[in-house]
């Protein structure tokens, strides 16, 4: 899949770049608004993920082009200008997502997933991984053929880990994840771990072989190699 | 009190003396002059009729109703004058008269006095009568001169009341820059000019700093974001040691600590400094899911949580603002609870109520919605969620008022 990332700090644009590109994704950058236009103009892109404020211009102006030129695009807007107004205005113009900075780049990996589902396979999409089968938009996870019932907070998690596999998740960008604007309540508890067992348990029940792994005071990770 | 109600109560307080002590001068004045006056014909005519009795002549027994003469059969050495009452045939009924007793020598050489008295009814309704006249004349004069200062002040301190109109609708932010009235006093003109410095002043202080925090917390944003890249990068560095991996634990936490602080800090400068379009909001499905959202502490707590919806609540909003309102008080009505407790919602038709069990506040209840109150300062919490729900009340004017009755606390949302 072939995703423009727009931004012009240069730690930023190495960080995303690098984790994108080992969740099998090929990238492209443009680091100021020019380029921005150059590089929309002349290619077509699966995602384009766009900072607000850039040298020269606004990534406002280049999600509203882009907009125009190629409606097939999923856009998401990566802004470090707060979420009141960048994103009610970034939606209004067609952006499809908001992420505000700081943001944990699983996060951004399960967005871009998550939209290139909604925009390329209008949602029809199975996602089969070892012994398991996804589908997103129905909420079903099988097992070997199995049907397996999670609560909506587990299938969430479950996705979460799927679409960043083999990546090392911290607990923090989890938590925020599936508690959003409440991950600060949630923090000091262990419901991120209750969670995980109930989900590794109701897998494993039906024969599945656990590959969710923990990491030692870091967090978890789902392993396709164990 | 007013300052008008003040000045005319002092008038008042002043005038009333001044009547009462006005006209008892003017009634003793007149009775004194009157007395005198009375006094000098009484001993004009005693004088005239001394002289006749010495001569031997006849006096008339009644003279007339109001005149009195008797010539008492015992000696006296000086003339006296005095007041009296004697009963009067013709009025039937005591009244008063004014008396002078003068030593006479009569026609046959004996040694006596004569009493001749005048009655003094006529002169005394004179007396009340002038000293009404005092008295009214003095009230009506206190009165008009009150009325008219009355009047003048109003208009003299029409600039000051509007100044002080203009204060009270002075706002920090929002609002059109407040006109003070112009005016020909020079004190008055002096302080308008001087308080509508001040108010400019005040406003671009406070935009300056909310500029500067909008700014600030920015500009912090791209640090955050590169410093938490670097972190997911580096948890996926293979065999990471146990302190490494403690050390990054701490380095998460820290940073999502700074970034939620300063996500808020954004979000706070920003409620104030744009236009939110208001809407309807269905307040209970706002509720509701933030319930759902917080259901794991909620089961945790093993609070009792309902959300009774009276109304259908009229407080307009925009989405994302009362969804913000809605977040923060059930999370905070969540998390200040003790085990077993309980939170209730109730929803009316201009009113929004959060009720829950807790601890006895640790901070000041009217502190409680500054930025950075916590009751646990070691707390994760920004410290921020409250003072976000006010500054978003304060903006959409609508009230917040918090109070605290034996562990329950509530907070209320109203619109004015």
């Amino acid at each position: 899949m072939k995703v423009l990332l727009i931004e012009d700090e240069p730690e930023l644009r190495r960080s995303v770049l690098a984790y994108l590109h080992d969740q099998g994704f090929v990238l492209e950058v443009a680091k100021d608004f020019p380029e921005a236009v150059e590089k929309t103009g002349m290619f077509t892109y699966d995602a384009v993920l766009v900072d607000i404020t850039l040298p020269k211009g606004s990534g406002l102006d280049v999600v509203k082009e882009l907009r125009k030129r190629s409606p097939g695009t999923g856009i998401i807007i990566i802004s470090a200008k707060g979420s009141l107004d960048d994103k009610v205005k970034g939606l209004e113009l067609g952006a499809d997502d908001y992420l505000a900075k700081p943001f944990h780049l699983p996060e951004l990996v399960a967005r871009l997933h998550a939209l290139i589902r909604r925009k390329q396979f209008k949602g029809h999409q199975a996602i089969e991984l070892d012994e398991l089968l996804i589908v997103p938009d129905d909420k079903l996870v099988e097992v070997n053929g199995q049907r397996v019932e999670l609560t909506a907070m587990q299938f969430d998690l479950l996705l979460f880990l799927v679409a960043n596999k083999d990546r090392v998740l911290s607990r923090t960008a989890i938590v925020e994840h599936v508690w959003g604007d409440h991950a600060e309540a949630m923090d000091h508890h262990d419901f991120l771990y209750t969670h995980m067992k109930n989900l590794r348990k109701k897998l494993t029940e039906h024969g599945w072989e656990d590959r969710i792994k923990t990491v030692y005071g870091v967090g978890y990770r789902y392993s396709t190699t164990a | 009190m007013k300052l008008l109600d003040r000045t005319a109560l002092n008038q008042l307080l002043l005038a009333l003396p001044l009547v009462l002590f006005g006209t008892a001068i003017g009634y003793f004045a007149v009775r004194h002059a009157v007395n005198d006056e009375l006094d000098e014909q009484l001993e004009h005519h005693a004088e005239l009729l001394k002289e006749r009795i010495g001569k031997g002549e006849q006096l008339l027994v009644d003279p007339a109703p109001d005149q009195f003469m008797h010539v008492e059969q015992s000696a006296s050495t000086a003339i006296v004058f005095q007041d009296t009452i004697l009963y009067n045939v013709a009025e039937k009924e005591e009244i008063s008269w004014r008396m002078v007793g003068m030593p006479i020598v009569q026609a046959d050489g004996r040694s006596a006095t004569l009493l001749l008295g005048r009655a003094t009814v006529g002169y005394e309704d004179l007396i009340v009568a002038l000293a009404s006249v005092i008295a009214g004349v003095l009230l009506l004069l206190f009165l008009g001169n009150m009325l008219l200062s009355r009047w003048l002040d109003r208009r003299l301190w029409a600039p000051f009341h509007g100044t002080l109109d203009a204060m009270q609708r002075f706002r920090l932010e929002g609002g059109a820059e407040e006109a003070l009235p112009s005016t020909h006093i020079t004190e008055f003109q002096a302080r308008n000019d001087r308080v509508g410095h001040m108010m400019t002043k005040l406003r671009k202080d406070y935009s300056t700093q909310k500029r500067f925090s909008e700014q600030a917390a920015h500009e912090l944003q791209t640090p955050l974001a590169i410093m938490q890249g670097k972190l997911d990068e580096l948890i996926q560095m293979p065999a990471l040691g146990k302190m490494e991996a403690d050390m990054i634990e701490v380095l998460y936490r820290a940073r999502e600590r700074m970034g939620r602080t300063v996500s808020n800090m954004l979000l706070l400068a920003r409620i104030g400094n744009q236009e939110f379009t208001a809407v309807e909001v269905d307040w209970a499905a706002l509720f509701h899911d933030q319930r759902t959202a917080l259901a794991e502490l909620i089961e945790k707590y093993a609070l009792h949580f309902t959300i009774h919806k009276e109304h259908h609540c009229h407080i307009r909003l925009h989405p994302v603002l009362a969804e913000l309102i809605a977040a923060n008080l059930l999370r905070n009505a969540v998390q200040h609870n003790h085990h077993g407790g309980h939170v209730n919602v109730w929803i009316g038709e201009y009113a929004l109520e959060v009720t829950n069990s807790g601890a006895v506040l640790a901070v000041e209840p009217d502190s409680l919605f500054d930025r950075f109150a916590k009751g646990d300062p070691s707390s994760s919490g920004s410290g921020l969620g409250l003072s976000m729900v006010k500054e978003i009340c304060d903006n959409a004017g609508l009230d917040l008022i918090y109070s605290e009755v034996a562990g329950v606390h509530t907070v209320v949302v109203r619109a004015r």
